[in-house]
């Protein structure tokens, strides 16, 4: 299975809410969905999109959870609902898509990132869907670490 | 008696490797800070409940039991691995100027009394207590020093003409936030370091001083490597802190001349750069790897000591690797060492042992951050403490090494290498077969063999030959045959193309059993048809008979082809006459 059929399978999973949840700036299960439908890739920093998984990123490292909405700049609302396992799945899909190039001649720091929230959320979340793909992915990169580790 | 200059500077001290680490090297570099406010954290927050105690009658029993608790991983880690500390040390020179000092004066009897002329006790457990602001605000803190421990809140910055300074082992504005050293080996190669004023944002504030350091890699020690978590705290317990202590006293304290209002500083660019946190353990383990490096199996193959052979051998270094003795000095690397050596050098018995002592005592700082120099020297040190036990004559080093040597980063009472380029004895041995007389530690045959063809030394002293054996072993050097021998017992069926006689001809040690005209007639024995001697004088006032004499009976055996007095080295090497011969097939007349 590569990363491209787990975006697939993932996306047909992800409900994308019809109506936003009130105070919300931010819909995560859209913001991912619109992710997934684009297929694998990687972001540059600094960029809308870049930015946006990078604040996701600080949510799972930091925060240890993903919600379903937050505020204008990922300020937190209140009451708090989690994101739903798919949009979880999703999120480390996207992550690991950006992690895609890390290897001794990859994108340095973006990518090992990337590959570190992944990894932090596999472990948080140990029954996401599609959690055998996610899993090949991360393996993959982390033996690209280890290449990496070796080639220094 | 240094002078030591006071900044207009408060340490925000979080008790720890890190603000030691600051408070030490400023020390080094003859700063302290105007203050210390030490933050105090109660017995029962440090076991995680309760808050701190307000009576300061408890303050003194806190602050001991803080030293434990924040200390704890460092203090572990130098009594159940001090291998491991070492081959940090070892890493860390081409960072810092002593490592291993630093180490030694940040976990043996520090006290923060000692670095500031006032220390502010709060007690508070943690910087959002208000005791802290109120703290701060009384003594009027202008800069400040930041040293970990939790997140500033809004009301620290908010204090009236405060400015805080921190120091982040990342390189601004490429590397923020946490395990940044880590993340910095993963995605650059290599440490960076930064020091910029902090604002309520993470890492975001303008730069004082940032650079990238070259690669740093540690090179375990043989053995089991120690697992992760012990690697990890290692980290923050010896490299870490060193890094930033560095930057901070070399390009932020040192050249502000203290007058820190002058800093320059430089916003950054907050569009380029990405901040980093904590690191997954899978991703760490792998970032650890590449920081410490498991031992090459190569190494231990090419060079290996071996250890005293005998019960009694054991036992008699044990007596030198005592307190009093210095092979403890080499086992690992002391802080106390240098002045150890200082007492002893002005407690010598004789100037000539007083400059050996401080020779050693040079030689000694030469070795951090060089892992094989050091294993040289304790292997030479403890012969020289066998020498010392065993040896019934006199001791021509007195304590330390009679002949340098730069390669082995020994600092002698002669200038081996000076005395190969003023003789030219490259030039003239090269392709030749060499046989020295008496060579000492062999340093000078050491040395000559690159050129030589062949190179057979011999020396009396048995100890000076097993410093010779392990000298040429570290310079990997071959062609070089010593071995214990008397000039008078000394058979070998080969003659030489050039016999070096070097301040041998006779000796104040009571050990030559021989004439001088026994003592050339042998030379001449040793020496091919159409060869050399070279040969060189005691200083004037140590030629015996006198250097006339001496020369009339070379001139028996040798006719004189160059004699000079060359300037050159210590003060040892001064006045002396250097000879070169060439063989007489026929010996000339008895002198009278």
């Amino acid at each position: 299975m590569t990363l491209a059929d787990v975006f697939s399978d993932l996306r047909t999973a992800i409900a994308v809410p019809s109506a936003g949840v009130d105070g919300a700036a931010i819909n995560v299960p859209s913001l991912v969905a619109g992710w997934l439908d684009r297929g694998p890739a990687v972001f540059a920093p600094h960029t809308a999109d870049g930015d946006a998984l990078d604040a996701l990123c600080r949510q799972i490292d930091v925060r240890g959870r993903v919600s379903e909405a937050y505020g204008p700049d990922w300020r937190r609302l209140d009451p708090e609902a989690p994101a739903a396992a798919p949009v979880v799945a999703g999120v480390v899909a996207v992550l690991l898509a950006n992690a895609a190039d890390v290897g001794p001649r990859g994108n340095d720091g973006w990518g090992l990132k990337c590959a570190n929230s992944a990894l932090k959320a596999l472990d948080r979340w140990p029954d996401l869907p599609e959690l055998s793909g996610l899993r090949l992915a991360v393996m993959t990169v982390l033996d690209q670490v280890s290449d990496r580790a070796g080639a220094a | 008696m240094s002078s030591v200059t006071t900044l207009p500077l408060t340490v925000l001290a979080w008790e720890g490797p890190q603000a030691r680490a600051y408070l030490v090297r400023m020390r080094m570099a003859g700063l302290r800070p105007e203050r210390i406010v030490l933050i105090v954290r109660s017995a029962a927050a440090l076991r995680g409940r309760g808050r701190a105690s307000r009576r300061p009658v408890f303050m003194g029993r806190a602050e001991r039991v803080q030293d434990r608790v924040h200390n704890f991983h460092p203090y572990e880690i130098r009594q159940h691995h001090p291998e491991l500390v070492n081959a940090i040390a070892d890493a860390m020179a081409p960072f810092h100027p002593d490592p291993a000092a630093t180490f030694d004066a940040m976990f043996g009897g520090f006290s923060f009394d000692d670095h500031a002329d006032e220390v502010v006790r709060v007690s508070a457990d943690s910087y959002k207590d208000p005791r802290i602001v109120a703290a701060l605000s009384r003594a009027g803190v202008g800069d400040m020093l930041f040293t970990g421990g939790g997140i500033v809140p809004p009301a620290v910055f908010a204090i009236d003409g405060i400015r805080i300074f921190h120091v982040h082992t990342g390189f601004l504005p490429y590397v923020r936030g946490a395990d940044v050293l880590l993340w910095s080996l993963l995605t650059r190669g290599r440490p960076g370091v930064s020091a910029f004023v902090m604002t309520p944002g993470l890492d975001d504030g303008d730069v004082l001083a940032a650079e990238e350091l070259e690669p740093l890699a540690v090179a375990l020690p043989a053995g089991p490597r120690p697992d992760d978590a012990t690697l990890y705290r290692a980290l923050f317990s010896f490299i870490d802190p060193l890094i930033r202590a560095e930057l901070l006293v070399e390009q932020v304290l040192k050249p502000s001349g203290g007058d820190l209002s002058g800093l320059a500083t430089s916003p950054q660019d907050a569009t380029i750069g990405i901040t980093y946190h904590f690191l997954h353990e899978a991703v760490r383990s792998r970032a650890l790897q590449l920081l410490f490096t498991d031992p090459d199996p190569s190494v231990g193959a090419a060079w290996s000591l071996e250890p005293p052979a005998e019960d009694e051998a054991a036992a008699r270094l044990a007596r030198v690797g005592a307190p009093g003795g210095y092979q403890h000095f080499y086992d690992s690397l002391s802080a106390r060492a240098p002045l150890t050596f200082e007492r002893d050098a002005r407690r010598a018995d004789s100037s000539v042992r007083a400059q050996s002592i401080r020779n050693r005592r040079q030689d000694y700082a030469g070795l951090a951050g060089n892992a094989s120099r050091r294993a040289l020297h304790a292997a030479l040190n403890r012969e020289l403490a066998r020498q010392d036990v065993e040896w019934p004559s006199y001791d021509y080093g007195e304590g330390w090494f009679y002949q340098s040597s730069e390669r082995l980063g020994i600092t002698g009472l002669r200038d081996t290498d000076g005395r190969v380029a003023a003789l030219d004895l490259l030039g003239r041995v090269r392709g030749r077969r060499v046989l020295e007389i008496g060579s000492n530690t062999g340093f000078l045959s050491i040395e000559i063999a690159a050129a030589a063809d062949r190179v057979v030394a011999f020396e009396l002293n048995p100890h000076l030959v097993d410093m010779a054996r392990l000298a040429a072993a570290y310079c990997g050097v071959d062609t070089v045959e010593f071995s214990v021998d008397a000039f008078e017992d000394f058979e070998v069926g080969e003659v030489f193309d050039d016999v070096l006689s070097f301040a041998n001809h006779h000796t104040y040690d009571g050990n030559t059993r021989q004439s001088l005209t026994d003592y050339f007639a042998r030379c001449h024995r040793y020496t091919a048809p159409g060869g050399r001697l070279l040969f060189e004088s005691h200083p004037p006032e140590l030629e015996g008979d006198g250097f006339p004499q001496t020369l009339a009976i070379i001139e028996r055996y040798y006719e004189i082809e160059h004699m000079e007095v060359p300037e050159y080295g210590t003060a040892l090497d001064k006045r002396r006459r250097f000879v070169v011969g060439r063989r007489r097939e026929t010996v000339g007349p008895p002198v009278d």
